[in-house]
């Protein structure tokens, strides 16, 4: 067999391809995945106090707040309203791994004979593809990778 | 209304490749096929390229960007690497974590009020 070939990953749809045109916005993923424990918490973080972590402009942010709306990966849950009147209070958001997105987004890849469509459009869950949302990969913050040091 | 909820800002992978965020797409990937770092991840450039659906070019910065962040690390196969998560990162100590962590009970975290944004 080609060696090559035998390391070649399976290509599955995931939370990567949603974002494929919007760089930064992976990043404000990873890091929301990281910090809600793959979604099971609110994500709470201004635009500016991004912008001052990742040393980004906040227009570059905002445009990744807006992909990531766009492609209903996060989802505007409360206004930032509180905070003692503060205008830049953070808005909070839900973050909706890649498995709930509506399975009509998903890319799929050309169907091969033989292969089911289970087999062709990955999950994050199974670990297969996408962004780990279920704590065996880069995000989450049980088993060895914690993600924070 | 007043939010007394706070969000607990840390280092993280994210951090680190904030200076090209197109470096998270290799690294993620090369997670997925080393099973979290347990095994190499092998793959040269152009097929990581393809796999991301990018120019030649792009997939070579991005793989010079996670190599200098020390999240990749090349073995003696051009196209092989091991793969570090960010506590193994931190362990090696040969890179600088995002300094607001700093001073904080775990050294590598810090609570953030929403209600007072940097």
């Amino acid at each position: 067999m080609d060696t090559a070939a035998a390391h070649r990953p399976r290509i599955h749809c995931s939370a990567e391809w949603h974002l494929r045109e919007s760089p930064r916005a992976i990043a404000i993923y990873n890091l929301a995945l990281r910090l809600t424990g793959g979604g099971k918490r609110e994500f709470m973080l201004s635009q500016p106090q991004l912008a001052t972590y990742f040393d980004w402009d906040i227009k570059t942010v905002r445009d990744a707040f807006v992909a990531l709306r766009k492609t209903g990966l996060f989802k505007l849950l409360r206004g930032g309203t509180g905070g003692e009147g503060q205008a830049n209070f953070a808005n909070v958001y839900a973050v909706i791994t890649h498995s709930k997105l509506p399975k009509a987004d998903h890319w799929v890849l050309p169907k091969v004979v033989g292969q089911s469509e289970q087999e062709l459009v990955g999950e994050g869950e199974n670990g297969r593809g996408g962004l780990p949302e279920n704590g065996r990969g880069v995000l989450p913050e049980t088993g060895r990778d914690t993600g924070i040091g | 209304m007043h939010a007394t909820q706070e969000q607990q800002l840390s280092c993280g992978v994210e951090w680190h490749l904030r200076a090209n965020p197109r470096a998270l797409f290799i690294y993620n990937l090369a997670l997925r096929v080393s099973k979290t770092g347990k095994d190499v991840f092998v793959m040269s450039q152009p097929e990581i390229a393809a796999s991301l659906g990018w120019d030649l070019r792009t997939a070579k910065v991005a793989l010079a960007a996670l190599l200098g962040s020390g999240l990749i690390v090349r073995t003696t196969n051009e196209n092989a690497y091991c793969v570090l998560v960010h506590s193994e990162l931190v362990q090696a100590g040969e890179h600088t974590c995002w300094p607001g962590a700093e001073g904080s009970d775990d050294g590598h975290s810090r609570s953030t009020p929403t209600s007072n944004p940097l």
